[in-house]
């Protein structure tokens, strides 16, 4: 019975459809459980908190979605988050704020650069490349700071990491506006079709007469961007940088564009996906904390939940 | 008559308030949150593990305890959580980070006290701290070192890592400070060991085939020295070179008291103590005690002469 209403459902809307609905059901079903079973879930406090904590993830893993569609990855974004905060904390001892802010973004931008254009022109494998990255800046942001740093500035804590635009932290604000325009750039730009059909099929796009490399570059790019800028708020949100953060970021960022349905090698994904799984990610966390499961246990769980996601996603064979 | 009638009463009076004085506070639940930055190490599950123990003893007092797996931002997120939870009180053992002024100044405005153990954070308030002089501990080992060398000889230094742990530094800087005075030659290992066995194995193989000639070596842990043990034994000269770390854990005092071995001292840094002491020390401030600010728990340097005092085969750490 349910078999046929599901094959029904299916043929109308097509599979994806239905496993994206189904996955934004479970992420409400956890939000209704979590607001039943904890009565602090839906205090102002908390609610706050996770707004603030998605705006890390989620940044990385919009730019861990353009690089997947082209059927590549970044391990890179861990580094470049904490070369970011670094920089932009550091230098504000010799200059202005916001000149030490678009410093540690056009680093991000050049390594986002340096990153697509050696996989691009090199035929490199992704993997390896943004890997050997990452190591090699981590060393080089600890030659530039093995301290941490402290905001010169007290409007870079208070605008940006301590900030709120009516209810809203600035930081959750800036990703919240970070979606439509990655959203948009997918599906109504040239540059964002060419992507998805990179992931799909690399040689047809460049038989077509699209410039390919140009595009995997850009999407290695915005990744850097994103990163340099998640770094930048984390730092003054903290309100200190510290050589030794974001370690292991880049892993949750690839579990976020996974759960939201995107599929490693490319060709599918999709920013409303990535959101979700970002938004499930922290409930999770967010609720075995409330709940104060024991951090074991929660390592245990985390696996699991993201396995199950995973599976659930499966395409039917 | 009337006057006497007066006097009874008012020294009725005066005595019931007198008698409701000394009775206890009506008990009332506490709820207590510890905040790990990692409970990767036994060292901190053991710390972890004494606040509970003591918690125990109190049916009223619940402890929720949270690991933030190394992480400086999902240590700031782990705290609001906990202050989501109304807790009465705050512990703080922030390992190997050196500032979390967001954490701090979040715990603040929250208006409840916080002890920090084991690591004092810089850059943001707070109520008390309990820990080890950890310069003054690596002091201790350094004069240990002098006596047992006579001023000779060459002495190897194994680094945990990462450049931005003030912590080995401290231990580090302490021991040079006796060591070198003496004029006795150092040399460090170019690499970080990572605070782990196979880290001080593998950074000791390398500095036996540089140098021919080693006395001594010196770990910012036990750990790492527990490692580079096992390849001097490796290399058959476990005759020339003695070992000496900080921290004073179950298997090292264990090892120290072996006959014939060539382990021969570690500062003591009992999580175990600092632990207890430090929920004690939150207990008194929610009673209303005025608490020091900063309080150093003794570290004696322990050698074959002592180590039975100090060794418990049941301790976690």
């Amino acid at each position: 019975m349910l078999a046929q209403a599901t094959e029904k459902l299916r043929s109308r809307y097509g599979a994806t459809a239905l496993t994206n609905a189904a996955f934004a059901l479970a992420v409400l079903v956890l939000i209704i459980a979590a607001s039943l079973a904890s009565e602090v879930f839906l205090t102002d406090r908390n609610l706050t908190s996770i707004s603030r904590q998605i705006v890390t993830n989620g940044l990385l893993s919009l730019g861990m979605l353009l690089v997947i569609l082209t059927g590549g990855i970044d391990l890179s974004v861990g580094s470049v988050l904490a070369f970011a905060g670094l920089l932009a904390t550091g230098l504000q001892a010799h200059m202005p704020f916001p000149l030490a802010i678009a410093i540690a973004l056009a680093m991000g931008l050049a390594v986002g650069f340096f990153n697509g254009f050696v996989i691009a022109r090199f035929k490199l494998q992704p993997f390896i490349v943004t890997l050997a990255m990452m190591g090699s800046l981590r060393g080089l942001l600890y030659m530039y700071s093995d301290t941490p740093q402290y905001p010169v500035d007290p409007l870079f804590r208070s605008l940006l990491g301590g900030g709120f635009i009516g209810p809203m932290p600035v930081p959750t604000l800036i990703f919240l506006l970070a979606l439509p325009v990655v959203w948009f750039y997918l599906s109504h730009t040239v540059s964002g079709r060419a992507v998805y059909a990179i992931g799909v099929n690399e040689e047809a796009v460049r038989l077509a007469g699209i410039n390919v490399r140009k595009h995997i570059i850009a999407a290695y790019m915005a990744s850097g961007f994103l990163a340099s800028l998640a770094g930048v708020l984390l730092a003054s949100r903290l309100g200190i940088a510290q050589p030794s953060v974001g370690v292991g970021y880049e892993l949750d960022a690839i579990a976020a564009v996974v759960i939201g349905g995107g599929i490693l090698g490319g060709g599918g994904g999709r920013v409303s996906g990535v959101f979700g799984g970002v938004i499930a990610l922290a409930l999770v966390d967010n609720v075995l904390n409330l709940f104060n499961v024991e951090s074991y246990y929660q390592q245990f769980l985390k696996g699991i939940i993201i396995l199950i996601a995973v599976l659930a996603r499966r395409k039917p064979a | 008559m009337k006057h006497l009638g007066k006097l009874f009463l008012l020294g009725a009076f005066a005595l019931m308030t007198v008698a409701t004085a000394h009775l206890p506070a009506a008990a009332k639940d506490l709820k207590i949150g510890v905040v790990n930055l990692s409970l990767c190490c036994s060292y901190f599950v053991g710390m972890d593990q004494a606040i509970k123990d003591e918690a125990k003893v109190f049916p009223n007092v619940t402890v929720l305890s949270t690991d933030a797996k190394g992480d400086a931002a999902k240590l700031t997120s782990n705290v609001e959580d906990l202050l989501s939870q109304k807790v009465d009180g705050l512990i703080v053992s922030a390992a190997w980070i050196e500032a979390a002024p967001e954490a701090l100044d979040a715990i603040k405005a929250a208006g409840v006290p916080v002890v920090l153990v084991d690591r004092m954070l810089k850059g943001g308030d707070f109520t008390s701290w309990i820990g080890p002089d950890n310069y003054a501990i690596g002091v201790g080992i350094g004069q240990y070192i002098v006596k047992r060398l006579n001023g000779q000889g060459l002495v190897v230094v194994l680094r945990g890592g990462p450049a931005d742990n003030s912590i080995g530094l401290a231990r580090t800087d302490g021991m040079l400070s006796e060591v070198e005075k003496a004029g006795i030659k150092v040399e460090a290992a170019p690499d970080f060991g990572g605070w782990s066995v196979d880290g001080g194995f593998k950074l000791m193989e390398d500095m036996l085939t540089k140098h021919p000639q080693i006395s001594a070596v010196f770990c910012e842990n036990d750990s790492m020295c527990q490692g580079a043990q096992k390849a001097i034994k490796d290399a058959g000269r476990s005759g020339d070179i003695f070992l000496a770390s900080v921290d004073g854990e179950k298997g090292t005092l264990k090892e120290i008291m072996t006959e014939g071995t060539n382990y021969a001292a570690t500062g003591l840094n009992n999580s175990d103590q600092i632990g207890r002491a430090g929920f004690h020390r939150l207990m008194a401030i929610l009673a209303g005690a005025q608490a020091p600010k900063e309080t150093v728990l003794p570290s004696p340097i322990i050698t074959k002469d002592n180590a039975e005092k100090f060794y418990n085969p049941d301790s976690v750490f």
